[in-house]
């Protein structure tokens, strides 16, 4: 029998990441057809603000990458000290397993209807899976380079390497903990809560644009020069 | 009991006093506790500022009582240059970020933001409390380094590398003291960005029904602006520090050159640029001074309006105004570097950006005029403070035109005429705008009206203090005096300089006892002054249609509706002289 795709319950209002509440610039005297996003009386924090928040946090992460990268392009070209390190051997493979992640977070997003099947449970533990194991494998890609000599100190696009990667890591740690969250939420609860489906929207934002994050990285600090 | 029956996620009023006074998730507990956190940080700086205006003033006198809390800055007898750098170093970093950029930002944009747009709170509350606590933790961080082994920094605020990058071999301070200087920095960068995202949030997210963007109190777009501004320019400002740091204890070379020798001893790194600090530190650094001084004019233009009891001149104009300051603020970070190696062809590029600023800040000056023209001006204190601020802008914005054009930096750079022009401008007209709104808002929060006597004491000794302080340096510039030279007496070309010196440490003595008047008429009037109306100014933004102090969720539950602008004073065929956002709109054609 096919399985009917039903389109995933969320309230989300497509095409309204910002609600235009009164309108930008609009408004004079009894012009009051505004609307308040959480209607009157509720106080609730709106998944707008959550989605909006986190856009700003990247936004800002944007920032952080930009100046670590005008940092790396203005030492790199000047420097007479500049000795690039080979690709990891494992590194690539390890980078498919973290966008593999970005696609398994997307068939849980699909799955998450009113009740939490077991299907979307799996998604989301395969995900969460997935992205420790990039974790653990950075690390181990880490190791490998200390073992070959390579350090920190060695030279100065092994700093980079070290710095960058790291500085990834460090976010994409916290992405992998708002994943166990959802996970440990998804298999405890019996319906996709609204603070579910919040943390699952947001988590999603953050996680493929870690994802291209790194692929960005990955170019920086290989094809570069 | 009416925040509780009317809405189930409002947080309930808190009772234990940890969670309503210590941990509070209110933003208007939240905000006071930046402000006071900044009223601690900025007689700490001005502690600082006066013990270095003894070193410059008298280079040889002994002085007992600080040798005793600091020896190690002593010893052999007068104040050692190592420690007046140190103190230069502290003085200029706890102004910079725990007193410019938390007071008028985080402590009043936290109290009056949320209820100005009619909002019974943040956006996100628990992140509010965190991004509190985590700028209290830098700031332990940062006066730690006061006392630990060497002292503290002595590189400066701006940190410069490669010394600040060197570790103990390139001074005193410089070992654990800048190690300290620079985690703090980085915690209070992620403290500024927890807040920053919350205040964008929260206004363009939580405005009150008719509370349009176009009708907005000023204060709140700079505000927004700044939240703006801060949110892209710390994240840059963090990656210069995480490689600073990494220079410093994991060995690698980002600042640091080859073939450096400091203290006789060769350094083993190679190939880092000095200049790249540089670059990413004034890509921070020159938006930071809009975010000192943004939320100032927003506070301005309110009062202005208040006590002409006019209209701001120009409401849009204003706004197009702030924002254009705040976007030419992340194009002209090179005005810091002409001295630097710049190219000749960036560095005309940036002297054009950096003159460009003015034609919006003449905006907001001569519509702040435009305001007071033919107004009925009621000169209070937080008016006084306003006017202060205007004239303290100009006085210190005049002078930022000479700087940003390289044949006129070339001379004056490093001397005392930009440590007299960024006093002016940022220090002074900021701390100007956090005082006028201390005494508009004082009534509000504490629901206690200040002494106006006291006040205006306060406001003449302040105002001709800090221009006796700043004005001189702008001629010991001229002059030729280096600025951070601990003493001027050895060279013959600076032997002129030495009764400016003398003078201005009188003058900041004076203006600094005047502060305690200030201390005594708060600490008083909280307690003891005369109990404040909801409405004590005769204002029509949001915060005056509520009881002094605000209730737990500013609105008890009803929400207002807005159907006015935000600074409708003297309309014609209204009861009043002035017309409150939330008034029923008026009929029209009456008058």
């Amino acid at each position: 029998m096919p399985v009917t795709l039903a389109p995933p319950q969320f309230e989300r209002k497509p095409k309204s990441r910002i609600p235009s509440n009164g309108g930008f610039g609009k408004g004079g005297p009894g012009d009051d057809s505004h609307r308040w996003d959480s209607g009157d009386g509720e106080h609730q924090t709106s998944a707008d603000s959550y989605r909006l928040a986190m856009w700003l946090g990247l936004a800002s992460i944007v920032m952080l990458f930009a100046g670590l990268s005008s940092a790396y392009v203005i030492r790199s070209g000047g420097a007479s000290d500049w000795r690039a390190i080979s690709i990891p051997g494992f590194l690539i493979p390890n980078s498919l397993i973290l966008l593999a992640s970005s696609v398994t977070l997307e068939m849980f997003r699909r799955r998450l209807t009113v009740t939490l099947t077991l299907g979307a449970r799996l998604w989301i533990g395969i995900t969460t899976l997935l992205g420790t194991a990039f974790l653990a494998g950075q690390i181990g890609i880490w190791k490998a380079l200390v073992a070959q000599g390579v350090y920190l100190s060695s030279n100065s696009h092994s700093s980079f390497f070290y710095l960058l990667t790291g500085a990834h890591a460090v976010h994409l740690a916290g992405g992998v903990m708002a994943l166990l969250v959802l996970a440990v939420m998804a298999w405890r609860q019996v319906y996709a809560t609204r603070g579910l489906r919040i943390l699952a929207d947001v988590t999603a934002i953050y996680w493929h644009f870690m994802d291209g994050l790194w692929i960005y990285l990955f170019v920086l600090l290989f094809f570069w020069r | 009991m009416s925040e509780t029956s009317h809405a189930h996620q409002v947080h309930a009023a808190p009772t234990g006093f940890i969670w309503k006074y210590v941990f509070s998730l209110d933003h208007k507990i939240i905000g006071l506790q930046y402000y006071f956190l900044a009223l601690i940080a900025v007689f700490l700086g001005m502690a600082l500022s006066i013990i270095f205006r003894l070193r410059l003033a008298w280079p040889t006198e002994h002085w007992p009582l600080l040798a005793k809390i600091f020896p190690a800055g002593f010893e052999g007898g007068p104040m050692l240059p190592e420690f007046y750098l140190a103190m230069l170093t502290m003085h200029g970093t706890i102004m910079v970020f725990f007193v410019l950029t938390t007071a008028p930002q985080s402590g009043f944009g936290n109290y009056f933001l949320p209820i100005q747009i009619g909002a019974h709170d943040m956006a996100f509350p628990v992140l509010n409390m965190l991004s509190f606590w985590v700028t209290f933790v830098s700031m332990a961080v940062m006066v730690a380094a006061l006392f630990v082994t060497g002292g503290a920094p002595i590189s400066g605020w701006t940190a410069y590398a490669p010394l600040s990058a060197l570790g103990e071999v390139a001074g005193p301070g410089l070992g654990l003291g800048q190690t300290l200087w620079i985690i703090s920095i980085a915690i209070f960068c992620l403290a500024s960005l927890l807040g920053a995202l919350n205040f964008i949030t929260t206004v363009l997210n939580m405005r009150a029904k008719g509370m349009s963007l176009m009708r907005m109190p000023l204060t709140v777009w700079t505000w927004l602006t700044t939240a703006i501004l801060a949110l892209l320019s710390f994240p840059v400002l963090l990656a210069g520090g995480i490689l600073l740091l990494f220079d410093r204890i994991g060995g690698t070379s980002f600042f640091i050159p080859a073939g450096l020798v400091v203290s006789d001893k060769v350094i083993p790194h190679a190939g880092g640029s000095p200049i790249l600090w540089q670059h990413l530190f004034w890509f921070f650094g020159h938006p930071e001074v809009y975010i000192a001084i943004l939320p100032g004019m927003g506070v301005t233009s309110q009062l202005l309006s208040t006590f002409a009891r006019k209209p701001i001149y120009g409401y849009r104009a204003m706004v197009y105004a702030v924002f254009a300051i705040g976007l030419l603020g992340f194009f002209v970070w090179g005005h810091h570097m002409f001295m630097s190696g710049l190219s000749p062809m960036s560095a005309l590029v940036f002297s054009m950006l950096t003159l460009t600023i003015g034609v919006p800040s003449a905006v907001k000056t001569f519509n702040w005029l435009g305001t007071l023209w033919g107004g009925k001006i009621r000169f209070t204190t937080p008016m006084l403070y306003a006017i202060g601020f205007v004239s303290l802008f100009v006085s210190g914005g005049i002078t930022g035109l000479f700087l940003g054009q390289t044949s006129v930096d070339i001379p004056l750079h490093d001397t005392y005429f930009p440590v007299g022009h960024f006093h002016l401008i940022m220090g002074v007209a900021a701390i100007f705008g956090i005082f006028g709104g201390t005494y508009y808002w004082f009534p509000k929060m504490f629901g206690r009206m200040l002494n106006e006597g006291l006040g205006k004491l306060h406001f003449w000794l302040t105002f001709i203090g800090v221009n006796a302080i700043f004005m001189p340096m702008h001629i010991m510039g001229i002059m030729g005096h280096p600025r951070r030279y601990a003493q001027g007496t050895e060279f013959q070309f600076l032997s002129g300089t030495q009764p400016y010196h003398v003078f201005i440490t009188w003058a900041a003595i004076i203006t600094a006892v005047a502060q305690f008047i200030f201390l005594l008429n708060f600490f008083w009037s909280l307690f003891k002054g005369k109990k404040a109306s909801d409405n004590p100014w005769e204002a029509t933004t949001l915060e005056w249609t509520i009881p002094s102090p605000p209730p737990h969720d500013n609105f008890a539950g009803k929400i207002p509706v807005v159907h006015h602008g935000p600074y409708e004073y003297g309309v014609p065929g209204a009861p009043r002289d002035f017309v409150m956002q939330t008034d029923q709109p008026l009929k029209v054609g009456k008058a």
